[in-house]
């Protein structure tokens, strides 16, 4: 068994460094950088049941050491994801762990998103995501009541045979209730943090930069308050975490898993450098290497022990 | 530590000031990249204090691989490349996007400002094959100063480039769409190419649905990933929603300016 391998909720992942979901397209935008088969697990854009367009006018502006996003959760909608999208994700992610994201605006969206997805062997599963803060009517109310997050994880495990990962928001009062509302509901994994609520001003024409106004912050200016987060929920929960929000190389990957993630996801610092996976799997066996590492899992949640 | 032919890093060999705000930048590059006119590179100082590269429009690709980037400090990230000096390493990601499709000439283009970038590669790509007339405004002469590089291209290119500026300090006094409609009334053109100020490209795009010919624009959008991965640059269009990275910059002015 490689040093690097992993095994959570039922998923064998061959290293620890997946992508972030919305981070990633469907998987096929860097075929020409890398092969993402290399990697531990892709975690698709998000999926709705309609098609959705996302938030018109400005979606992206900089910040310091970071982005604000108001995508507003474009995709082609399940009937679309499955007639266009599917085959191409069987062909080209053949070797790697595929987790579908879904997205709902009732308990019921979840249940149809889930099993449409259940016939396809390819997903190996589903990312439910009651967080994404970029829906006026939507994720965001199921992310911050700890029991609509059961009655969601709940429903979705009673019709799907898929590995369960139930991601998380940080705009919450107290992260590791709904971490426990999750577990309760039966989820496998978790995933953290999605982006923080943020938003920004152009001081010149006096209005608002982005489109929608309201974005989430990603990248290295969320990572303190990820590492917290996943501290936090790894100290209230038993069930494995998917840790993420500003991961911006293997020492931040390390950081994750010693705060008690068992897998981490790198988002928006591949815009800048798609090649940072390749990069820290090479380097996390070098981590290994260096420090005579029987398996990258003995540093999980290690700063919990000392 | 690992490559990709999309992705490496450059020494800087030259950035000039072209004229206030205004620079053209160099890169070393060891191998042709193949870029094609209208395509465009994600671009970072290798130490940044960016979170993310900049989205520029290539001007010039030329025969030993060297990229040649035109650019206006527009906002800090355009500030901190025009602050980088000769021997310092730039990441380049590209070439990246569609590119000007070839149209029967002659062509007809229309360059703002910065807009005016694009235009250099494909006028020197395919001047062999195409005629063409080139539209450059501007503001002020400042951003017209970049013309002297497209004039040294061949000694007769000068009897092809037509100039107005708002303040008359350059060409005649005005803006590019009067010119453009003078040119369009004496003249036969296959289609016109414009580059610039979102406003111009629309009064562009509306003087050439009036008078029935094809009119291709090049979009400038804030963008993240530069690839189409994170859709953070999605326009609306009535075949549904256009990633400017991936299916543009180029569109067809009736694509995106069609209200």
């Amino acid at each position: 068994m490689s040093k690097l391998e992993v095994n959570i909720g039922g998923l064998q992942l061959k290293n620890p460094i997946l992508t972030a979901s919305g981070c990633f397209g469907f998987g096929q935008e860097y075929q020409e950088y890398f092969d993402p088969n290399i990697l531990g697990g892709v975690a698709l854009k998000g999926i709705t049941p309609e098609m959705r367009k996302g938030n018109l006018g400005r979606r992206v502006v900089e910040t310091p050491s970071g982005m604000i996003n108001s995508v507003g959760l474009q995709n082609p909608g399940i009937e679309n994801f499955l007639k266009h999208y599917s085959l191409e994700i069987k062909q080209t992610l053949s070797h790697t762990t595929v987790i579908a994201n879904i997205n709902g605006k009732s308990v019921e969206e979840f249940v149809l998103l889930a099993e449409r997805l259940e016939s396809l062997k390819h997903i190996h599963a589903i990312e439910v995501n009651v967080s994404c803060p970029n829906i006026k009517q939507g994720g965001m109310s199921f992310g911050v009541v700890p029991d609509l997050i059961k009655q969601v994880t709940q429903a979705v495990k009673k019709v799907s045979s898929k590995c369960i990962i139930v991601k998380l928001t940080p705009n919450v009062t107290s992260i590791a209730e709904m971490a426990k509302a999750a577990e309760e509901g039966g989820a496998d994994i978790l995933s953290l943090i999605n982006t923080v609520q943020a938003m920004a001003i152009d001081i010149e024409s006096k209005k608002l930069v982005l489109g929608n106004g309201i974005g989430g912050l990603s990248g290295a200016a969320v990572k303190p308050i990820a590492l917290r987060a996943v501290y936090q929920v790894k100290s209230a929960v038993n069930i494995p975490i998917i840790g993420m929000g500003g991961v911006s190389n293997w020492r931040d990957v390390v950081e994750f898993m010693m705060a008690g993630a068992s897998a981490v996801a790198i988002g928006s610092a591949s815009f800048k450098n798609p090649m940072i996976f390749p990069e820290t799997v090479h380097e996390l066996s070098n981590y290994c290497q260096r420090e005579k590492l029987e398996s990258i899992s003995d540093i999980v949640g290690i700063v919990h022990k000392n | 530590m690992c490559h990709s032919e999309k992705i490496a890093e450059h020494e800087i060999l030259e950035n000039r000031k072209i004229a206030e705000d205004y620079y053209l930048m160099t890169l070393k590059c060891a191998y042709l990249q193949k870029a094609q006119p209208g395509q465009f590179y994600m671009l970072s100082p290798k130490k940044s204090n960016h979170f993310l590269s900049r989205p520029i429009s290539l001007f010039s690709q030329k025969s030993n691989g060297d990229l040649q980037f035109y650019y206006f400090t527009k906002g800090s990230g355009t500030l901190e490349l025009s602050h980088m000096k000769p021997g310092e390493k730039m990441i380049a990601q590209g070439p990246l996007g569609n590119s000007f499709t070839k149209v029967k000439s002659p062509l007809l283009l229309v360059g703002g400002g910065v807009g005016l970038a694009p235009f250099y590669e494909l006028i020197e790509s395919r001047r062999e094959t195409m005629s063409f007339e080139l539209l450059a405004g501007a503001r002020t002469s400042t951003g017209l100063e970049i013309l002297k590089e497209f004039k040294a291209i061949s000694p007769d290119i000068d009897q092809s480039i037509y100039e107005a500026s708002d303040d008359g300090s350059v060409g005649m006094k005005g803006f590019v769409t009067e010119l453009l409609i003078q040119r369009l009334a004496v003249k036969y053109f296959g289609a016109v190419f414009v580059c610039g100020p979102t406003p111009m490209m629309k009064a562009v795009a509306k003087i050439c649905r009036d008078r029935g010919i094809q009119c291709f624009v090049s979009l400038e959008e804030a963008m993240a990933c530069g690839v189409g991965a994170c859709v953070g640059c999605s326009i609306e269009t009535p075949t549904g929603m256009k990633r400017v990275c991936k299916e543009g910059p180029i569109f067809d002015a009736t694509e995106v300016f069609y209200e």
